[in-house]
Formats: C-alpha cells, structure tokens, sequence
C-alpha cells in the first residue's frame, strides 16, 4: 500500500509532464570535403561542450592527465578510437558519427575535428592500419551492422571506397566491439554474448564443438537479460583481410569464445592476446556470480560464460582459468603498457577501462606455464571519468575517452611527469606464478612454442604421426598446453582416436565426450565410473565429474532414457557418491547434481544438510541442484528447503538475486513443496515496520518543468556545503528508490546508481533525469513485439520456449504476456524509456541540488 | 491528472461513450499503482490534444472500472485499445510510443 501512495504521488506530480521519445543524435552521412572547392567553408563552431576538468582525476604517482578534447553535441558521445598517426586519429560515437582528430604538434590541443562520412552509424571498435580505416559497426545487419573497410585511396583524408567486408552484429551493447590486427596480419573482432556465432565462420574454426554442459536445470535471469542466450557467449572472431576479394566472403574463424561482453582486445609483442570481460552484476551474491576478469585469450579457448544460474566461478577442465579477476567493474577499452612511452616495467602490464566505476586498471602479468597470472591495481580513477577506449598517440603518451550512453566525452592524455615514481612496481605483493629466472623463462618458451605447436591442428588435419604427439600432449602438466591438445584432438576425426581414447587418459576422455557419438559416451561413462573409485586427489575428482557431466548432458534424451543411459548413471552417481559433501565448491557443484540425476538414497537429507551449514546465498546453489526432485522428501528437508529460502531472502545483491529466489521457490513447488506445512516456511518472519523517514512537506507546491538549461548553471556547487538527507529524501519522495537501487537499497527496474558519481557528470545526472528517454540503456530497454495482427506488446523477455515467448509487460509487477511465435511479425527494441519524465516538478532547486550531491556522495 | 482532452471511461458511460461512439476511440486500462501507465500519461495526452475532433482518447481506471476491464480480458496494464465502431481495431499491451499510439489510430481513420 506504501508503494501504492508513492505511486500514486508521483502519478500526481509528473502528469503535467510531456513525453516524447527522443532518438539519440544520429550521424547523417555528409559528403567528404572536395579539393579545391570555393569559398572555403565556414569556420567550425565554437567548441563549448566542456567535458569534466582532470582536477578530479587521480593518477598513480609519476603520472599527469590533461583535458585535450570535450565532444561538442553533433559528435555524440565516444566508445571508440585508433590513431593513425601521432598526432591524427579517429573518434567514433555510440550510434553516432565518426569524426577525425588532430592534435597539435606536441599532442596537449586538439588543432581540428572532422566530420567522416559513413554509409554507417556508430562502431565500437576502429582500426587504422595503412590508409584503410576497420570499423565495427553496431546495430542490426539491416542497419550496416558488421565490418566496414574505408579506403582512403589518395591520401587526401577522404575515404574514396567503403564496403562492408562481414555482415553480421546486433545485440546492442553486448554486440560487436574492438578490433586489432594480429601479427599474423589477420584481424581480431571481439563480440558480446549477444551476437550468435556466423553462420559463415569457417567450419574448421578452432571453436567448433561448444555446449552449455550443465546437469542442473538452468534458471534464467528473473529480469529477462540473456534469457535464450546460449553457448558460446562472447567470441574472437579472427578475419584474413587478403582474403575478402570483391563479392567474396572474408575467411573467418571463430577463434576463441566463452565470453560475457569484452569491449576489446590486444596482443603483446610475445604474440599473446588478453581482454578485459565483464560481469553479471545483477548476480552479485549468487553462488554462479563471476567476478570481470582478465583473460588470456588463446585458440580454442572457452572463458566458461553461460546465461542465468548456469554460469560459474569455477574453471572446470574445458574451460579457461582467468589470468586473475578484479571487483565490480564495467570492462571497455584494452590496451598494452609498453606500447607507449611508459617506463620499461610497463611492458608486462595491461592497462583497462572500468566505465561503471570510472577507472584505468593496471595489471601486471606474470608468466605462469604456458600462461599467465596477474595482479590488478588502479592507475587512474576520476568522478566522474566514464572510460570507453584506450589508444597509445602522441609522443607515445596514453590517450583515453570517456563516454558512453551519451554521457559528455572527452578525450584525455597521460604522460609520465616523473619517470621515477612511473617505474615503481604496482603490486605490494608478489603475483603467483611469476618467472623471473633465465632457466623458468626457457621453461615458458619451451610451453608456448608447444602450445602453438598444438594449436596448429585447430583447424588443420594431423597426421598420424602428428596425432600421436597431439595425444601425448593431452598429459602435459601445464593447463595450457593439454587445453591445446584436446581441442586438436577434438578437430581430427574420432575413427582415428577411438580405439586408442580409453588408454589416453582423462583430457581424452573429456574430448570424447564432447565430439563422440552416443555410444561412445555410454561406453564412456563406465570408464569413468571405474576411474572414480580409484581416484582419491580433489583436481582428479573435479576432472572425472566434469566428464561425466559433459557425457550426460550431450547424450540424446532418448539414449539417456535408455536402459543402459540409466544403468551408466547409476554407474557413474554410486562411484561419486562418496565424494560428496567434499567441501571443495568446484566438486561440490559438480557431483550433487550427478547424485540427483542418478536417483541416490538420501542426496535430498545429506544436500540439505549442507545447505544448512552455509552463508545464505551460497546455499542457494545447493537449493537449485535439489529443487527439481520430487521424490524422497520429508517434512523436515522440506522445513530445511523452505528455512533456507527464507534465509536468502532480503539478502543484499544483485538486483537479480531475489528474482532467483523466487523461481527457485516456484519451482520447488511444482516439485514438491506446495501444499504441504513447510510451504510457509519460505518466507521469513514479518520485520517490525521500518521507522518512517522525516519526509519533505509537499502541500501547497506549484509544479515546475524543470529544462536542463535552467539547472545547467547552477552544478558548480561545493558538494561539501549540501544537506546531503534531504537529497536522499528527494530521492525517495520522487520515487527514485522505487526503481533504482543505491548502496544495495532499492528497486531493480532502473540502473544502480550507486557509484553515479564516478560515471556522470552533474550534467549528464540533470539530462537522464530530465530526459529519460534521450538514451536508455540496453539493458534497460524494453522491446516491441508487433502481432500479424497487428496488435502490439511491448516489454521484456522473462522467458523462450521453441514455441512461445513470455513478456513482462510492466517492471514493478509480475504482469506477464504470452507470445506464440508463429504469430509474431516484427521485434524491435523500444525507445521509450520505463522511467517518467517530470518527476522533478514539484521539487524546489535547492532540493534538486541536494539530490545531486547526495547521488555523488553514494559509492 | 489527465490532459484537458482526455477523457475518463467508466463502467457506467463505456457503453455510450466508447462502443457507440461515431468516431475512433483510445481507450487506456491503468491504474494509480502501476509505473509504466505513469510514464505513458504525457503521451496519451498529447495524443488526446493531436486527434481532438477526429478521435476520442481515454483512460479506464481497471480498480474502479472493473467490469470493463474484465470485459476485455485486461492481464496487465498498461493495455491500450483502439476501439472503432464497438469492436476492438487494435491492442497494445506495455509501454508503448507516442509514434505507435498516433499510427494505431490513423489505421482505425
């Protein structure tokens, strides 16, 4: 009912509002400058944008950072850059134009900016290389999505030929990002979970034989975001630019994947390739939250990302280990320490942008086998320094733009000011791993060049000779290297290995049951079950579950069905009995799903047990292995299934964590739980009501439509000097906290604006207040849905069957439609935003002013 | 607060203000409670003001007026009905444009 007044309160204060969708400044393609062309043009405008001062810039010592350029309002906001020369470079903005630069002699001005003209708008990744000019385009296919060649023929800064070289994108903000040039002359596109893997990547591409893999059943994001979204997540996309002739498709290979969203990518002068991916924020406190995480990308790799409760902090066996993980952050721009004019300790570091919490990261690597840990620090941190790329320029010093989901850019410089202080090491602590002696680094070499060896085999036929080294490889020590042979021997025929695959050992048997028939995997999964029981270490325990999970999960449900489908899981679930609870969280999560798939006495008591003795939130995961089961409960597991519900909720997190609390309850009460006594035992004991906060008096108010340029002269305020509660109570009274969370309180329709400060500016605050529909997020934007019929839903997918999809209509409830597919016509994304405008209006400048400074003042 | 030309239909006048109306009508199921009929207020008063005289545009209370809106199978609200001579020309559930509530209306002209 209290939600109900707020509501309602609002309803009254913002109806004077008008809203109108506003679609975000788009590029019209405008005609190159011609030479030689009378009168000359009219002088540009003045540039008056102003992006935030570098005043509240912090640098690690050693460092300085300058303003060079602010992007004026035609030039929209920046995702992305690439230098052409030191002092010329190109600026792309989100779904806006792309604009040429170039700096004065010494690189601290901006001398000129230029409009491009493109057959295309927005990018989020360019690559000058000669006198072509890449660009990763965003949007649909329909709308120019994919890779775009621009030729500037004759030098004269004009591009006299573009053509698309690779249709392919979508997928918003979670699409197609950065690209690099390799060494090997190929070109590396890093996509978004969002964008399916192309039809037309080469069939022997190193990524050829992905899964979901995953024995316990999946819950979707409650929220709708990825839902239907499946392996193999983000991808590198690797492209042999010699090969795209006129009418012809460019070679391709889907090179590595398992990603979430990567911005961007890089290689080393060692040839190894890293970026930066990024969490699921919304999960934080779920047991499947994974922290962003530097990853050493390589041929064949699988980072491990899958949607919803699938996916995992553990790196199984078929996956990749993360060269080390960072805090909450929002991963964008990738570049190499030593590609500029940074102090030589550089050369082993990685520098890379966090837009969300406005940071450069720094990492220093460390070799570690044939690959690689690190440790992270913060080279730069700014309120607000929303970064989206990174480029080395001028005199080899660091430039930066901020940016993004139209927030004002800038594009910035750093420079060493003391080579002294720059030198120091960035870490206090040693990084695990690190080789520094001349006989460990021919150590690291000797893997490497194995590695590449193995990876050769990816996308070409061994020979027999070949094989066999391809199969001794598989018992390498290192991670690296046995991930190598596997994923080679996964690319050569299984006649060739077949008959040998039962003495190769455990990483074959991993290969054979991912690119094995089913018979291969019924034969399988005896041997592996047989294995179990002599197998005493916990890496070798994790190891044969994660096989046995593979094996299960690919095998067809109806040979899983089968006599011998279910005699094998019996098999494989009384072997691994034991194992469980081991206290691992990798084992664990491994082995009580196979526990339930193979019906053991008592997995619903001993599973329960353990729930009972962990943090709420991470019993969580016990309580999805088990909610399924409809067989062999008693009041008190059931008590014990309902207490721990009750237990995770109200836990802070992610704005998805309760979503899963809930379908986890509704779920068990399919299964088991409804009906019986200790169904009510899900939720916890009512809490005394919370104090009513002191509330700003709203009788007798005249309604004002605040503009943005009314406020625009008044955000030079001392933030000290401001009554910071009755911020929060604005906050509260325009009903902000209803659908933004801030310091973990709050709803979950809206962007957490804890840490807005770090991202926006005052301006940018005022104007997505103001205008909410001026830029809304992908993640936040709802779609439409228009019927052959003609009629028309618009909202989220919440859930996809093969047949149906489920909308939820409006975010502040449970209201839900039904979609049959076959009677959908068109589905595109909305421009309207949820959020009203107008719901300032009854509020007076200096309370607006304090609401301000109250969303800085949270981090 | 509704616009000045947006009307409010009722159990009691939907009969007569909306199924006999000569002209097309918009008709808009909310509720105080519900945060996108918020957020779509501005536009369908502005809608209301562009087509005054061509169509009619109003909204339906679904807490006071409920036998309509059971009427209409209404699940979820926002729910948005072009209704043109007593039957129903289009539907649109969610939070839907200006631009697509002035095109549902010019395909019921």
């Amino acid at each position: 009912m209290i939600v109900r007044r707020l509501l309602f309160a609002s309803a009254v204060l913002c109806a004077l509002a008008t809203m109108v969708a506003q679609a975000q400044d788009a590029a019209t393609p405008v005609p190159p400058a011609q030479a030689n062309q009378a009168p000359p043009p009219p002088a540009p405008p003045a540039r008056t944008n102003q992006a935030p001062p570098p005043s509240a810039i912090s640098m690690r010592p050693g460092f300085s950072v300058d303003l060079i350029a602010s992007a004026q309002p035609s030039e929209g906001s920046w995702v992305a850059m690439s230098f052409a020369s030191p002092r010329v470079g190109y600026v792309v903005a989100q779904r806006g134009a792309l604009n040429r630069f170039t700096l004065s002699e010494d690189g601290s001005a901006l001398e000129k900016m230029e409009r491009v003209a493109t057959p295309f708008t927005g990018a989020n990744g360019l690559l000058v290389d000669g006198n072509t000019l890449y660009a990763v385009a965003e949007g649909e296919v329909s709308e120019g999505g994919g890779l775009w060649r621009l030729v500037d023929q004759d030098g004269d800064g004009a591009f006299e030929e573009s053509r698309r070289l690779l249709e392919f994108g979508g997928g918003g903000e979670h699409g197609i990002h950065g690209i690099r040039k390799g060494a090997d002359g190929w070109l590396y596109i890093i996509a978004g979970n969002h964008v399916p893997p192309p039809a037309w990547a080469a069939a022997n591409s190193p990524v050829a034989h992905w899964g979901e893999d995953f024995l316990r059943e999946r819950e979707w994001d409650a929220r709708g975001h990825a839902v239907g979204i499946m392996a193999p997540g983000g991808f590198v996309l690797r492209v042999d630019p010699s090969s795209c002739a006129d009418a012809q498709p460019c070679v391709a290979q889907l090179w590595c994947a398992g990603m979430r969203n990567s911005y961007d990518l890089v290689q080393l002068p060692s040839g190894e390739w890293f970026t930066y991916d990024s969490d699921m924020e919304w999960d934080i406190g779920a047991p499947w939250y994974r922290h962003p995480r530097i990853v050493h990308l390589v041929s064949g790799g699988d980072s491990g990302w899958r949607s919803g409760s699938a996916n995992s902090p553990f790196t199984y066996a078929d996956h990749q280990a993360p060269v080390c993980e960072t805090d909450e952050s929002s991963p964008t721009g990738v570049e190499w320490g030593g590609g500029g004019s940074f102090p030589a300790a550089w050369r082993d570091r990685l520098l890379v942008g966090d837009w969300a919490y406005g940071r450069i990261v720094d990492v220093d690597l460390g070799e570690s086998g044939a690959g690689y840990k690190g440790a992270w620090g913060v080279f730069a941190s700014g309120r607000p320094m929303p970064v989206t790329d990174l480029a080395w320029g001028a005199n080899g010093d660091l430039y930066y733009t901020t940016g993004g989901r139209g927030l004002t850019s800038g594009l910035y410089r750093v420079r060493v000011s003391d080579a002294e202080l720059a030198a120091q090491p960035i870490v206090a602590e040693p990084i695990h791993g690190t080789v520094s002696t001349a006989a460990n680094a021919e150590m690291v070499n000797t893997l490497r060049e194995s590695r590449r060896a193995l990876e050769r085999f990816h996308t070409q036929v061994a020979s027999d000779e070949e094989l066999v080294t391809i199969l001794r490889g598989l018992a390498s020590q290192d991670a690296l290297v046995a991930a190598a042979a596997r994923v080679a021997l996964e690319h050569q025929d299984v006649a060739r290995w077949r008959t040998v695959a039962e003495r190769a050992g455990p990483m074959a048997w991993l290969a054979f049951a991912r690119v094995g028939t089913d018979a291969d995997r019924l034969a399988l999964l005896p041997l592996v079950a047989d294995a179990a029981s002599e197998t005493g270490d916990t890496d070798g325990r994790a190891l044969l579950a994660r096989i046995a999970t593979i094996a299960l999960v690919r095998l067809e449900p109806g040979a899983r069905a089968s006599e011998a489908g279910v005699a094998v899981t019996a098999a494989v679930a009384a072997a691994m009995d034991g194992w469980y609870p081991s206290g691992d969280g990798e084992l664990d999560e491994l082995v009580l799903p196979i526990l339930v798939e193979g019906r053991r006495a008592q997995v619903v008591e001993r599973a329960m047990h353990v729930a009972s003795k962990m943090d709420p939130a991470q019993a969580l995961g016990v309580l999805l292995a088990v909610r399924g089961v409809r067989d062999g409960w008693t009041p008190e597991t059931r008590a014990a299934f309902a207490g721990a519900l009750a237990r995770a909720r109200g836990l802070r997190g992610g704005l998805s964590l309760q979503g899963f609390v809930d379908a986890i309850e509704a779920d068990a009460n399919s299964a088991f739980l409804a009906g019986t006594p200790e169904a009510q035992l899900t939720r916890p004991p009512a809490a005394t009501a919370p104090a009513v906060p002191a509330t700003l008096d709203m009788t007798g108010r005249s309604m004002h439509g605040w503009t943005v340029e009314e406020l625009a002269g008044s955000l030079n305020f001392d933030a000290r000097s401001r009554d910071l509660a009755r911020g929060k109570r604005v906050f509260e009274q325009a009903s902000c906290n209803l659908c933004h969370r801030v310091a973990g309180e709050g709803g979950s329709t809206g962007p957490d604006l804890t840490g807005a400060g770090n991202r926006l500016s005052r301006r940018d605050l005022v104007v997505t207040t103001l205008e909410p529909s001026l830029t809304v997020a992908d993640q936040y934007a709802d779609e439409m849905f228009t019927m052959k019929d003609g009629s028309i839903v618009i909202g989220r997918v919440v859930n996809e069957t093969p047949t149906e999809l489920e909308i939820r209509t409006n975010p502040l409830d449970d209201s839900r439609e039904r979609i049959v597919k076959a009677d959908l016509a068109t589905r595109e994304r909305s421009t309207m935003s949820p959020m009203p405008r107008g719901l300032l209006d009854a509020f007076n400048h200096g309370e607006i002013i304090d609401l301000l400074a109250y969303l800085e003042s949270v981090k | 607060m509704a616009g000045q030309n947006t009307l409010e239909f009722t159990d009691e006048n939907f009969q007569q203000d909306v199924l006999e109306s000569p002209i097309p009508v918009l008709v808009d199921f909310w509720a105080e409670w519900c945060g996108p009929c918020r957020a779509l207020g501005p536009a369908i008063d502005e809608v209301a003001n562009d087509y005054h005289g061509k169509a009619k545009v109003g909204k339906v209370n679904v807490d006071n007026s409920r036998d309509v809106a059971m009427k209409y199978g209404i699940q979820s609200i926002p729910t948005l009905l072009v209704i043109k001579g007593g039957q129903v020309h289009k539907k649109m559930v969610g939070l839907v444009s200006k631009s697509v509530l002035s095109g549902a209306l010019d395909s019921a002209m």
